[in-house]
């Protein structure tokens, strides 16, 4: 029952954090929504029993990626975004009757799956979320990913350095 | 562990609660008399005997202050920001390990207020909620100098916690362990990892300075340029709540410092929380050394050292601890 009342507010947190992110105007309260959003799926991590999962989360993603946001936002001051004549804007009916058939088609689809904990209480996976466990699991199974993902990390972070080195010539820098 | 009832939990948080805000504010004194005395001068000595009463004039003080909020602020983020600092740096105390159960007038109790199994990893995720204190609040205050000093604090904390983060993997290496308590325990049945670790404790001790803002890496709140930075706005308890913070930081990283490479609670004849207590404050004098005796770095002397003295010397520090311990201690 704990568990249950847990997730609900975690959910309703993650939601409302989430349409928080983007219905502000303000960028800096949009990017500080997203902390909610975040906070609140860690929270079910650790429902899940993946702590070292739920710890990351909030190093990396609330601890880090979203103070480097913040720090963008607090740099380029604040410029609320002015759509007055967007040209999107005729196609909202569309938008909307987009996000209502995606709702209820995924609904349809959880409903009609087999998937254990939609009608009954799941049972226990085992040690899957435990530091040990990831560890095991990204230097046997998944060593290949894991590799691979880290060389597109890494081709990223160059990437990123070289465009803005060249950005910064062109501006007559070194 | 030993299991223990609800109102145990309850008054051990009390009190060690009580105590971290009594040592704070002596520390404070014991900072502001040290710093007299480097600078040969004799720091605070009017209020009781010998100056120390100070702690408890500047609590009065700032009590009774106005409590305000600027025009322009952000009203609930700017009360919010100075709350989020202090409970987070408080909550991380709750992790620190003082010492074996001990069994006191009959009841069993934890020296530590919960042992997990990813206790450091949590020290991390708390530091890292606590940062937002600072961010926050700069920017609520609607302030030209808060709002460069929360932009410092993001880019000078995103940059040193990774250099952190790398050298206390060592620890985790050689230990085997991401808890707290179990860290103590292996030190206990082995050396040190100060011994093993050396590079990683420089790197953690310099990073740790960083981290809590403390001169010469005091860039968010410098006082002769950015006027306390994302401070500026703030008075009263809740200019108190960040001070509070800084210092309870600076003990925490310290206890965590200690814990990692100093052997914790461990050591021989005084019962281990007197230990602790003891590398705490040996800790710590070395921080307030620091203070008086180098100035303020430059923005681009703090991001090169950051950037490409500690967080290489880190990353090469953690790849040749690894492949010793892959190579000699397969076990």
């Amino acid at each position: 029952m704990g568990e249950r009342i847990t997730f609900a507010i975690a959910a309703a947190v993650a939601l409302g954090s989430a349409v928080g992110v983007v219905t502000l105007k303000n960028p800096f309260r949009a990017a500080v929504s997203l902390i909610g959003t975040l906070l609140a799926v860690a929270v079910m991590f650790l429902l899940l029993a993946a702590p070292f999962v739920a710890a990351i989360q909030v190093i990396v993603y609330a601890g880090a990626i979203v103070v480097l946001f913040l720090f963008v936002i607090a740099y380029l001051g604040e410029r609320p975004g002015r759509f007055e004549h967007d040209p999107m804007a005729r196609y909202e009916v569309v938008g909307w009757i987009a996000v209502i058939a995606l709702g209820v088609q995924g609904f349809i689809a959880l409903a009609n799956s087999r998937l254990a904990g939609i009608f009954d209480d799941p049972k226990a996976t085992g040690d899957i979320g435990s530091p040990r466990a990831i560890g095991e699991a990204f230097t046997d199974p998944f060593v290949v990913s894991f590799e691979a993902t880290s060389l597109v990390l890494l081709v990223a972070a160059l990437g990123a350095v070289l465009l803005a080195k060249r950005a910064v010539l062109g501006e007559g820098g070194r | 562990m030993v299991d223990e009832p609800i109102w145990l939990l309850v008054v051990k948080t009390v009190l060690l609660v009580f105590l971290v805000i009594t040592f704070f504010a002596y520390m404070s004194l014991f900072e502001r008399k040290l710093i007299g005395r480097a600078q040969a001068r004799y720091g605070p000595n009017r209020v009781g005997p010998w100056g120390y009463l100070q702690p408890l004039a500047d609590v009065m003080k700032l009590i009774f202050k106005e409590d305000f909020v600027p025009q322009g602020a952000n009203r609930w983020l700017f009360q919010l920001a100075p709350v989020m600092s202090l409970v987070t740096a408080i909550t991380a105390l709750a992790l620190i390990p003082f010492g074996d159960p001990v069994n006191i007038l009959g009841q069993d109790v934890n020296l530590v207020g919960i042992d997990v199994s990813i206790g450091l990893l949590i020290v991390f995720a708390l530091s890292g909620m606590g940062f937002y204190g600072l961010i926050l609040g700069g920017w609520a205050s609607g302030n030209k100098y808060s709002l460069l000093g929360s932009a410092r604090t993001a880019a000078q904390l995103v940059s040193y916690e990774v250099a952190m983060g790398l050298s206390v993997v060592g620890v985790v290496l050689i230990s085997q362990s991401l808890s707290l308590m179990d860290i103590v325990h292996k030190q206990q049945e082995t050396v040190w990892y100060i011994v093993c670790q050396p590079i990683g404790f420089a790197i953690f001790v310099i990073t740790a300075v960083a981290e809590t803002n403390r001169t010469p890496f005091d860039l968010p709140e410098s006082e002769s340029e950015l006027v306390a930075g994302y401070m500026t706005e703030y008075g009263g308890l809740k200019f108190a709540m960040y001070l509070m913070s800084e210092y309870i930081n600076m003990i925490v990283v310290s206890a965590i410092g200690a814990t990692l490479f100093l052997g914790g609670f461990a050591g021989p004849w005084l019962p281990g929380w007197i230990w602790l207590i003891i590398k705490v404050l040996a800790m710590l004098f070395i921080f307030i050394w620091l203070r008086a005796t180098l100035p303020r770095l430059r923005y681009d002397q703090l991001m090169r050292l950051g950037w490409k003295v500690l967080l290489p010397l880190a990353t090469v520090n953690l790849i040749v601890t690894a492949i010793v311990i892959g190579i000699f201690f397969q076990n």
